[in-house]
C-alpha cells in the first residue's frame, strides 16, 4: 500500500512536471498545485460525462512520461536549487527547513483523519465517490442519504477518492496529499521569493514551517484532512502568478492564476468571495483590456459543470446564508464581539507566534508599492467578508468564531507571507540573475 | 528596513523575528515529541440522539475495526450490510495523560434508523481488544402542542410540547424528503419546552411549503409524533 501511495503521488508529480515544462516554466512548484486542481476537474469531468471511475482511470498522468522525458535535456531539479548566493546561513536554513518539514510530516502522518469535518464532510463525500465510482448516486442526490453539507465542492473529496482508486481505502496515508500540498505550498513560497533574495525567501519557508496552527489546530490543521489547507495553496498561486503577470506583463500567469481562482472554487466555498475580490483586482490592474476576457475564461471555463450540477444536489435550509443578509441590521450589535475575538485570534501566540504582528510591522515599515497594497487591500476585504458572515450567522457567534476563523486565516496566511516577504526583500541590493551556476 | 532602516526598527525587527521562532520551536517541539509516542485508545459507538435522524454517512472502514472486536459475551458484531444504521463512533486518542482527544467518526450502514433507535452500544477497551455491549435507554413519550396538526401558517411560528423529563430536547424540521434542520445539530440544545423559529429560517422555506417537525429528549433517545405545517 505504501509504494501504491508513493505511485500515486509520483502520478501527479508527473502531471505537475508536464505541466511545468510545457506551460509555466517558472513556477515548478505551482505547476504541481494547477496540475493537482486540474487532476480533479477532469476526473469530474469524466464522471459528469458518465464514465465510472477505476483505478486505471486515476493514473492517467502517467502518458504524460514519454512527453516529458522527450521535452526535458537538463535535470529536472536544474534552476530549483539557488544560485551563487548561497552561503552557510542559507545552508542551515535549507536544513532546518527540510528537518522541519520531516518531523512536520512524521506528525501529520502519525494519526488516521479523525476530526469532525475531515471525516463528515470530505472524507465521507471521498468515499461515497470511490464505493458509488461516480458522483450520480443516490447518496448525492437521495435526500434520504443526505449528509454534511452535500453542495460542498469536490476538489479534495477527489484527490482523495482517486487516492482510495489507487491505494484503497486507508485514513492514514491518504494524508499523504496533506503531506504534498503542504510542501507544494512552502515550495511556492520559496520559488517566488528567490528570485528577489535568497535569504528572505528561506527565512519565510522557515517562518511558514514552523507556524504552530499549521500543526495544532484542531478544526484545519494539515493533520485533520480539512480542505483549508489546498484553499491556502491556492490563495498563495493566485497571489504568486498574478504578481508575476503585473511583473512581466505575460499572459501565461494571467492565465495560471486565474485556473488557481477556479481551483479555489472547487475547493470550498469561500473561494468564489476570493475569486471576486481578485476579479475586480484584475479589473483594476489589468494591462490590457482582453486580459479581463482570458480571465473570466480561466476562471468560469473549468467550474462551469461543478456550479450547474452543485445546484441539483440537495441542500439544507441552515446553509442559505445568504436569506439571513436582509436582516443583518438586526445583528450589528455582534461586532464589538466579532472584532475583538477576531483581535484576539490574530494576537493567539499558540497559533501563530508573532507572525501578524511581524507582518504587519513590515508593511508598517516602509512604504509599500501600490501593487502590495493592492493586493494587501484584496486580503483585507476577503478578511472583512469572512467577519461578515459571523454578523448573519445563525449559529452562537463566538462558538463558530473560534472554530471557524483560524481556518480563515489559514487560507490566508502563506499568500500573507509572500507579501510580506516581497515587501521585505523589495529594493534589496542583492537581486538575483534568472539563471546562475549553483556555487556549492 | 534592508536599506537605511533605522537601527532600532532593525533590532526590533529581528527581535520579533526571533522571538517568531523561540515561540514556534517552543509550542511545537513537545507536540511533535509526543507524537513520535505510541498511544492508546478507547472506542465508543453509540447512537447519539444526533445521528438518529436521517443524518448518517457511510464509513467503510469501520467494517475491518468491527471484525477485529472478538465475539465474546455481551458483545455484538455488527455484519454489514446486512443490517442498517446510523451510529457514533467516538475514538479517544491519549497522547498525553491528562490530553484527551475525542473525534467523533461518523458512519451509516442502513436507512431503517427506527430498527436500531434507542439502542446504545458502547465499545470498551480491553488492553488492545474491544468489544461493545448493548443498552437499551428508557423512553418517555413527548406529545407534541404548536403548531397543530395541518396548521397553516404566516409567520415564524412558536413550537411548544409536553415531555415528561426535562429536557434537553432536539427540535427537527424536515421537508418531504429529508431532515432540514436540527436545533442540536444546527443551533443549539433546547432547555425548555417551547422554541420559536429565527425569521431567518422563516424566509429560507419556500411559499406553500408542507413541514414537518418533531422532538426528541436529546439524552433519552426517543422521538414524538410528527407533525406538519403548512407556510402561508
Amino acid at each position: 500500500m505504501i509504494l501504491l501511495s508513493i505511485l500515486f503521488i509520483f502520478n501527479l508529480i508527473i502531471g505537475g512536471v508536464f505541466v511545468w515544462k510545457y506551460v509555466f516554466k517558472s513556477h515548478f512548484f505551482l505547476s504541481q498545485a494547477i496540475f493537482a486542481g486540474a487532476y480533479s476537474i477532469i476526473i469530474f469531468i469524466l464522471m459528469v460525462l458518465g464514465i465510472r471511475l477505476n483505478s486505471i482511470i486515476v493514473f492517467f498522468p502517467l502518458v504524460f512520461i514519454p512527453f516529458i522525458l522527450y521535452k526535458i535535456n537538463v535535470a529536472p531539479w536544474t534552476g530549483l536549487p539557488p544560485n551563487k548566493r548561497r552561503n552557510i546561513y542559507s545552508c542551515l536554513l535549507a536544513f532546518f527547513v527540510l528537518l522541519t518539514l520531516l518531523v512536520g510530516a512524521a506528525h501529520i502522518m502519525k494519526s488516521p483523519v479523525y476530526e469532525g469535518d475531515g471525516l463528515a464532510i470530505w472524507l465521507t463525500k471521498a468515499k461515497m465517490i470511490t464505493l458509488d465510482r461516480t458522483i450520480y448516486s443516490e447518496n448525492f442526490f437521495d435526500p434520504h442519504r443526505i449528509h454534511d453539507h452535500p453542495r460542498y465542492p469536490l476538489l479534495l473529496p477527489l484527490l482523495e477518492s482517486s487516492f482510495f482508486f489507487a491505494v484503497g481505502i486507508d485514513e492514514r496515508l491518504v494524508k499523504l496529499i496533506f503531506v504534498y500540498i503542504w510542501v507544494l505550498i512552502i515550495g511556492s513560497l520559496y520559488e517566488a521569493l528567490r528570485r528577489k533574495s535568497l535569504n528572505t525567501a528561506l527565512a519565510s519557508i522557515a517562518i511558514i514551517a514552523l507556524i504552530p496552527a499549521y500543526y495544532t489546530l484542531a478544526d484545519g490543521g494539515i493533520a485533520t484532512g480539512y480542505a483549508d489547507i489546498p484553499l491556502g495553496l491556492f490563495y498563495l498561486g493566485a497571489f504568486v502568478l498574478l504578481a508575476d503577470y503585473l511583473d512581466t506583463g505575460n499572459r501565461k500567469p494571467l492565465i495560471g492564476a486565474g485556473l488557481c481562482l477556479a481551483f479555489s472554487i472547487f475547493t470550498k466555498n469561500e473561494g468564489l468571495l476570493f475569486t471576486i475580490i481578485m476579479f475586480f483586482f484584475v479589473l483594476i490592474k489589468k494591462r490590457r483590456k482582453s486580459d479581463i476576457l482570458i480571465t473570466l475564461s480561466a476562471i468560469v471555463l473549468p467550474v462551469l459543470p461543478w456550479l450547474i450540477l452543485a445546484q441539483h444536489l440537495p441542500s439544507l435550509y441552515a446553509e442559505h446564508y445568504l436569506s439571513y443578509v436582509p436582516e443583518f441590521y438586526l445583528y450589528l450589535h455582534r461586532i464589538p464581539l466579532i472584532a475583538k475575538t477576531a483581535l484576539f485570534e490574530i494576537f493567539d501566540l499558540r497559533h501563530w507566534g508573532l507572525f501578524w504582528p511581524l507582518s504587519i510591522f513590515v508593511f508598517m515599515h516602509r512604504k509599500p508599492k501600490p501593487e502590495t497594497i493592492h493586493f494587501a487591500a484584496a486580503l483585507m476585504l476577503l478578511i472583512i467578508f469572512y467577519l461578515g458572515i459571523f454578523i448573519i450567522t445563525p449559529w452562537d457567534v463566538e462558538f463558530q468564531m473560534k472554530i471557524v476563523y483560524p481556518r480563515m486565516l489559514l487560507h490566508i496566511m502563506p499568500a500573507t507571507l509572500f507579501l510580506a516577504a516581497r515587501q521585505y526583500a523589495a529594493g534589496a541590493p542583492n537581486k538575483l540573475p534568472a539563471q546562475s551556476p549553483p556555487a556549492c | 528596513m534592508r536599506n537605511g532602516g533605522k537601527s532600532y526598527t532593525r533590532m526590533l525587527f529581528w527581535l520579533l523575528l526571533a522571538a517568531q521562532f523561540i515561540l514556534s520551536l517552543i509550542i511545537l517541539v513537545p507536540i511533535f515529541y509526543e507524537s513520535t509516542k505510541e498511544f492508546t485508545a478507547s472506542l465508543t459507538l453509540t447512537t447519539e440522539q444526533k445521528q438518529i435522524s436521517k443524518y448518517g454517512h457511510f464509513y467503510r472502514s469501520m467494517k475491518d475495526y468491527i471484525r477485529q472486536i472478538p465475539a465474546e459475551d455481551n458483545a455484538v458484531i455488527f455484519e454489514p450490510p446486512g443490517e442498517r444504521a446510523a451510529f457514533f463512533w467516538i475514538l479517544n486518542y491519549f497522547f498525553l495523560p491528562r490530553k484527551i482527544y475525542t473525534f467523533p467518526e461518523y458512519f451509516m450502514l442502513d436507512n431503517d434508523f427506527t430498527a436500531k433507535r434507542g439502542i446504545k452500544f458502547v465499545l470498551i477497551p480491553q488492553e488492545k481488544r474491544f468489544y461493545f455491549k448493548r443498552h437499551v435507554p428508557r423512553m418517555p413519550d413527548i406529545m407534541t402542542k404548536s403548531p397543530v396538526n395541518f396548521d397553516t401558517l404566516a409567520y415564524p411560528p412558536l413550537f411548544s410540547w409536553v415531555a415528561p423529563d426535562t429536557g434537553p430536547y432536539s427540535l427537527s424540521l424536515c421537508s418531504e424528503y429529508a431532515e432540514v434542520l436540527n436545533t442540536y445539530r444546527d443551533l443549539e440544545i433546547l432547555l425548555t419546552d417551547r422554541w420559536t423559529m429565527p425569521q431567518g429560517y422563516w424566509s429560507s422555506i419556500p411559499r406553500g411549503q408542507k413541514v414537518y417537525w418533531f422532538v426528541r429528549s436529546v439524552d433519552q433517545d426517543m422521538t414524538s409524533g410528527l407533525m406538519v405545517f403548512y407556510k402561508k
